[in-house]
């Protein structure tokens, strides 16, 4: 399995305790990774989903503003209030990010295995 | 022995190089890998005066503070700074960039020489999860890493910034797979003339090793007897200039009534024969020693015994021929059982070469034969029976090997009656040299007279004579001694020759040479009835020196006399030859003995001759010795 199904299932999987995760995202790359996850789940409006995915500057739907954020980049952390965490390549090394304050905010606990991850403060 | 030797050192020598080829062969892996190394060394060794430049520069700008604090708080220099690293950026130097690591041991980008989507943002995290840039950070010594497990990248060359004692950032210049292959493409033609070389050194050794086998396989061919697997004369040859003689002793072995053995039971038996006999005189012999195949049926053994002890060689003789006499074999329900008889000489260190000490053994054989066969003789002065020719340009190796190689010929001298009408001829032995010279009995016959090789001469010059005359209708002589009646191989042949051709029995007379004293005259006698039977006609040879028995005349009842030639050649010098000459001359007659006269080198004594009532005249002045036959007198 692609390695980073693999650590978006991780990572989801984490942030919200379903066994399937519901996920929409207007990336087309995305698209073509949740194809091929089982536990991840691609719905069509964002009211439904668990979490957003998103890989640039936009604005988030009516109704959805509340709803938990992923980026695909560094930057975009910025953009996103409600972005809890990127993921994303950097000098060819894949890097994850969690934003410990709005995980507090969300009451999200990680596990031990990502808990270094969760090192960006702005 | 000294083949082997060089045989082993030979191999040992190639199989040195070849283990050093296929070491360095291994090596080369190895070789290329530190080539690399010192390559990308070199490139980053360049490399690492520009980044000391830039690291000089981010201290210059630093005072007081440290080099976060005053990136971080002057966006200016921070763009300054990209800039300058932006300069290093190629198609082989992927990233630059400077990174700082956190209370908590994380990095963080200060600097960072990409642009667009790739620039990191200052104090960015980044996650590299490698132990060595830490190591750097805290040795503050610059080291060059492999960028494992990352696309794309070829090495990292991490270069610690530190201020005041303390390592404050790490630059970092990342080499992309470019730069690799850049590097790998400047090896591969070394790579390539290293593999060419080594094949081509491969093949060279490769080539050595076998013609090195096939010199020595070749050699050992040569060297080697194909039947018996002994050594041949030619390793004899070879041996006896390396050979110190006075270490061994000398014997000649030679198997009993061989040739009757082939004729009965024809020569594919023989071989077994010869085979099994040489196997078992090779199981008694030790390694010291040295067995060798010197004719058809003789074996030639150089015992190693520097102490000369007869007593030790006569035990080691008897054991070769009690093995052979003890080795019955059955073939095909035939039961034969060989003997064997020995001639040995054990003082060589008395004689001048091996071939003199080949020659005294080869008496020795001779005369084991002579007594009856399946015995062994030791050479004694006393023993001695022929004279020796203490210079010669021959040995008797060569005459034995000239024999073998059916190098004997006759040349034919003619005798003609008063009318000079050519009557007959002599047979005389000859030998063809190898570079086609003919050797004259004078050299050749003194070497061989007494030992087994003069009856394999003798069978020699009856095969050949009879071959010759076959169809010439010719009467014609052979010579041979009194005692070559005794020899049941020459009076063998000499049957087998009158009976596969009785037509020449009418035409053959053999000429008997009385030289030695005759110890069974009665066997002779029988002899010469049985082959007059047949038609045979007899002559006594040089009559008138040396051994001449006027008794014999009659007992033997031979058909002609010939007169000594000596005794010829001297008739006008000296009354006593004339004397001689006449009064053979009268005894002949009274004899009713046909009289030949020999040495009639010219007419001036072909007249004299004459006057003595002689038959038959022998000599240059009537026709010289010739390969091919005189038709007639003028024809000399």
């Amino acid at each position: 399995m692609n390695t980073e199904v693999i650590i978006l299932e991780q990572v989801n999987g984490a942030l919200v305790p379903k066994k399937i995760v519901k996920i929409w995202t207007k990336a087309r790359h995305f698209k073509n990774v949740l194809q091929q996850s089982k536990r991840l789940q691609e719905v069509s409006t964002c009211k439904e989903a668990d979490i957003l995915i998103y890989d640039r500057v936009d604005t988030i739907p009516l109704g959805c503003e509340k709803k938990m954020v992923f980026v695909t980049r560094f930057r975009l952390l910025h953009s996103f209030s409600s972005a809890v965490g990127a993921f994303f390549w950097s000098k060819g090394r894949p890097q994850l990010l969690f934003v410990s304050k709005r995980l507090r905010q969300r009451e999200i606990r990680l596990p031990s295995s990502l808990e270094q991850f969760s090192s960006v403060e702005f | 022995m000294m083949q082997k030797r060089g045989l082993i050192f030979g191999f040992s020598f190639l199989s040195i190089t070849v283990g050093i080829l296929i070491w360095l062969f291994v090596q080369i892996p190895t070789i290329e890998e530190n080539l690399r190394e010192n390559m990308t060394a070199s490139v980053v060794k360049e490399l690492s005066n520009l980044v000391k430049n830039i690291e000089q520069e981010i201290l210059q700008f630093t005072k007081d503070e440290s080099i976060y604090q005053m990136l971080k708080r002057d966006t200016d220099i921070r763009q300054h700074l990209e800039h300058d690293l932006q300069i290093l950026v190629t198609p082989s130097i992927k990233y630059v960039y400077v990174l700082y690591r956190d209370e908590r041991g994380y990095f963080h980008y200060m600097l960072d020489a990409s642009q667009g989507e790739e620039k990191a943002e200052f104090n960015q995290p980044f996650f590299a999860n490698n132990s060595e840039w830490h190591k750097a950070y805290n040795s503050g010594e610059k080291l060059i890493t492999l960028a494992q497990q990352v696309e794309n990248l070829w090495i990292s060359y991490v270069y610690p910034v530190i201020k005041d004692g303390k390592t404050e950032a790490i630059i970092m210049v990342e080499f992309s797979k470019e730069k690799q292959f850049q590097i790998i493409e400047l090896i591969k033609p070394l790579e390539h003339a290293f593999i060419f070389v080594f094949i081509f050194i491969a093949l060279v050794i490769g080539i050595a090793f076998f013609q090195l086998f096939q010199y020595f396989w070749i050699k050992k061919k040569s060297i080697t007897d194909p039947l018996t697997k002994l050594y041949n004369r030619h390793y004899l040859n070879e041996l006896k200039h390396k050979l110190n003689l006075t270490e061994y002793q000398v014997m000649m072995i030679d198997i009993d009534y061989f040739k009757k053995l082939n004729d009965t039971y024809g020569h594919q038996l023989g071989d077994i024969v010869l085979q099994n006999i040489a196997t078992n005189i090779n199981e008694n012999v030790r390694s010291k020693d040295i067995l060798i195949r010197y004719g058809g049926e003789e074996f030639l053994l150089l015992f190693y015994n520097p102490t000369h002890d007869k007593v030790m060689a006569k035990k080691m003789a008897e054991r070769i021929r009690l093995g052979v006499q003890e080795s019955a074999m059955e073939h095909l329900n035939i039961i034969i059982k060989p003997t064997i008889s020995i001639g040995i000489e054990a003082h060589t260190e008395r004689t001048k070469s091996l071939d003199e000490a080949i020659q005294h053994a080869d008496e020795m054989l001779y005369l084991a034969k002579g007594r009856g066969r399946n015995r062994i003789e030791i050479y004694h002065e006393s023993k001695l029976v022929s004279q020796r020719i203490k210079s010669s340009k021959y040995t008797i190796t060569d005459i034995k090997e000239a024999i073998d190689d059916n190098r004997l010929v006759c040349y034919f001298q003619p005798i003609a009656n008063v009318h000079k009408e050519i009557v007959r001829y002599e047979s005389l032995a000859r030998i063809k040299a190898k570079d086609g010279t003919i050797i004259m009995p004078g050299d050749f016959l003194p070497l061989i007279t007494s030992t087994n090789i003069y009856a394999d001469m003798t069978k020699s010059v009856i095969e050949y004579s009879f071959n010759f005359f076959e169809d010439k209708e010719t009467d014609f002589s052979i010579n041979l001694n009194f005692s070559d009646l005794l020899n049941d191989a020459v009076v063998a042949i000499l049957h087998e020759s009158l009976q596969k051709r009785p037509q020449m029995t009418k035409h053959l007379v053999i000429e008997l040479l009385e030289n030695e004293f005759i110890e069974d005259i009665q066997k002779i006698q029988d002899e010469i009835h049985r082959l007059r039977e047949m038609g045979v006609k007899f002559a006594v040879d040089d009559f008138g020196s040396g051994y001449s028995n006027f008794e014999n005349i009659f007992r033997l009842q031979f058909d002609y006399l010939k007169i000594d030639g000596e005794l010829i050649r001297n008739l006008g010098k000296s009354d006593h030859c004339y004397n001689m000459v006449e009064s053979l001359s009268i005894f002949a007659k009274k004899a009713k003995l046909k009289v030949i006269a020999e040495y009639v080198e010219n007419q001036e004594v072909f007249e004299y001759v004459k006057h003595f009532d002689i038959d038959f005249f022998q000599g240059y002045y009537i026709g010289k010795p010739l390969a091919t036959l005189v038709k007639k007198h003028d024809d000399t």
